[in-house]
């Protein structure tokens, strides 16, 4: 399932990024020094307890809040480099967004939560159209067209919020905690949508969870505790025992002991 | 030729005495009388007085009742209309009854002329000018303009101050509504801003909003205007209420922007919501 990165593109790019939040007397730092490096077509999962910044790390990555310190490229390119009005269009156009509790648009009806995006994107009619039926065909929810979010189950929501992130085929998603809410089966459903949409349309997925089941999909994946990120590359060759010991909390001991050095990108 | 002669005069007596503008002129002559009847008929006698229709209405006239006018006792004989000042309504009596009223007989505050069909206006206001170099003469449009001028300038801008203070309410109770709408509704902005809403979406998303509200205010005020024209007239009868369609489309108008103002204020809150609230 690993891909090699070294023919793919990069999308985005962390160089020792740190952040903290608060005064000078009562500082947190968050994030300290991650660097990171994200390709496309890959699906890289950040795992990490509560708080230990996995959503800091990933509203910098998709430029909703500058880092302390540090650089982040987008597209080869520097934040600082963009205007507000081109990180508007950065987002619209080649970002998608899963978002925790997903975030529809309650007033919205489904067909119309994706259409937003789509406009946002700047397509028209015919082809937001188009696109919409052809998404609704391929996730297999067509009934679901003209139904509010009030009345999708939870797993029937998560499926249009993931619709709506790939709908623009923006090369960057990015998921947080996208199977917070979901059972086990529709949690592997959600990040094998992901999967697909990386693969299929050459996307870098970045999944932040504390949700270890997820890491047999990913291509990579991270562990972020105390603001600092370590790449665990040898996590899908552990036995199957060590995998089911394997929890959230537990994953910070096989972080500094089952795997080893931690290794920073 | 008809001279006018223009007074202020008392109608009633006691608690219900009330100022009336009172015109005494010649019935006789055909003009300078009550331009329009709505009840009764004009004045024949000096024994008779015809009163504006709010003024019998407010304080409760009918036809064939007696006015006491200045002590006399007069036969109200008509209800005029047209004839309405808002702070003041005219009455009409015969001219030697107001000559009586007065204490002085032969004054006239003016004369009305009728033109026959050879001449001009402007050859006869020269002829009478100057044969009395200190009399004024206006056409009939000049006086009516000129009046209709000094009335404005005492009236409307009253109205306009009103008007002003009114829109400047609904501009901060509109604004207000808009903004209660956005902070409720902050979790979804906050996402569409995520998602990459350009500033116009957002804008266009609020004015919408606005010009909902303003027209749907628009219209309801449309449907009860005449319940409450007629509700006000009851309670006022010096206040009449009438709208043309240009008029409605003036209202309209400013409605609209008091909408778009509204929208341009709250649109203040919307700035200051992140798409990082979003997660």
């Amino acid at each position: 399932m690993k891909k090699s990165s070294s023919n793919s593109k990069v999308v985005v790019q962390l160089v020792k990024i740190g952040k903290a939040f608060g005064s000078e007397g009562n500082r947190r730092v968050a994030l300290g020094d991650v660097s990171f490096t994200g390709y496309g077509g890959e699906v890289l999962l950040i795992l990490g307890p509560s708080g230990s910044g996995k959503t800091t790390f990933l509203t910098i990555a998709a430029g909703l809040q500058p880092p302390t310190s540090g650089r982040v490229l987008l597209f080869g390119r520097s934040l600082e480099d963009y205007s507000s009005g081109e990180l508007q269009q950065l987002r619209a156009t080649r970002f998608g967004f899963v978002f925790q509790d997903f975030r529809l648009i309650e007033s919205l009806k489904v067909y119309q939560n994706i259409e937003l995006v789509l406009q946002f994107a700047g397509w028209n009619r015919t082809d937001i159209r188009r696109r919409i039926e052809q998404l609704l065909t391929h996730y297999d929810v067509e009934y679901l067209r003209n139904r509010y979010p009030s009345n999708l189950s939870q797993g029937e929501k998560q499926r249009i919020a993931i619709i709506r992130a790939v709908a623009n085929g923006g090369d960057l998603i990015f998921a947080d905690e996208p199977t917070a809410c979901l059972d086990t089966e529709q949690g592997q459903d959600v990040i094998r949508q992901l999967l697909g949409c990386s693969h299929n349309q050459g996307s870098c997925v970045i999944v932040v969870s504390h949700d270890i089941r997820l890491k047999d999909y990913a291509d990579r994946v991270f562990y972020l505790q105390d603001g600092l990120l370590t790449e665990l590359p040898e996590l899908r060759k552990l036995s199957p025992s060590q995998k089911q010991a394997c929890t959230a909390n537990g994953i910070s001991h096989l972080a500094s002991h089952s795997i080893g050095k931690a290794t920073p990108q | 030729m008809a001279p006018l002669l223009l007074i202020l005069s008392t109608v009633g007596e006691g608690n219900n005495a009330a100022t009336i503008y009172l015109a005494g002129y010649e019935p006789t002559k055909g003009i300078g009388g009550p331009p329009q009847l709505e009840k009764g008929r004009a004045i024949i006698s000096s024994d008779e007085i015809v009163l504006d229709q709010a003024f019998a209405s407010k304080y409760g006239y009918k036809v064939e009742d007696t006015v006491t006018l200045s002590g006399c006792q007069l036969r109200l004989v008509g209800i005029s209309s047209g004839t309405n000042a808002f702070v003041i309504q005219y009455a009409f009596v015969n001219l030697e009854r107001a000559w009586q009223l007065a204490g002085y007989s032969g004054i006239v505050t003016c004369f009305l002329v009728n033109l026959d069909s050879s001449q001009t206006a402007a050859s006869v206001i020269g002829d009478i000018q100057r044969l009395f170099p200190r009399t004024k003469a206006f056409k009939h449009d000049e006086f009516v303009q000129n009046n209709l001028r000094e009335m404005q300038a005492g009236f409307l801008p009253f109205i306009f101050t009103l008007s002003a203070l009114g829109t400047i309410v609904l501009t901060s109770i509109l604004s207000l509504l808009l903004s209660i709408s956005i902070i409720e509704r902050r979790r979804d902005f906050a996402v569409m801003k995520a998602l990459g809403a350009p500033a116009k979406f957002l804008l266009r998303l609020v004015v919408g909003q606005a010009l909902v509200t303003v027209g749907l205010g628009t219209k309801i005020a449309i449907v009860f205007l005449p319940l409450l024209a007629g509700l006000i007239h009851e309670i006022t009868p010096e206040v009449a209420i009438k709208l043309s369609f240009l008029q409605i489309v003036e209202v309209a108008t400013g409605a609209v922007f008091v909408g778009v103002v509204s929208a341009l204020i709250a649109m203040s809150r919307l700035r200051r919501i992140y798409a990082m609230e979003a997660f």
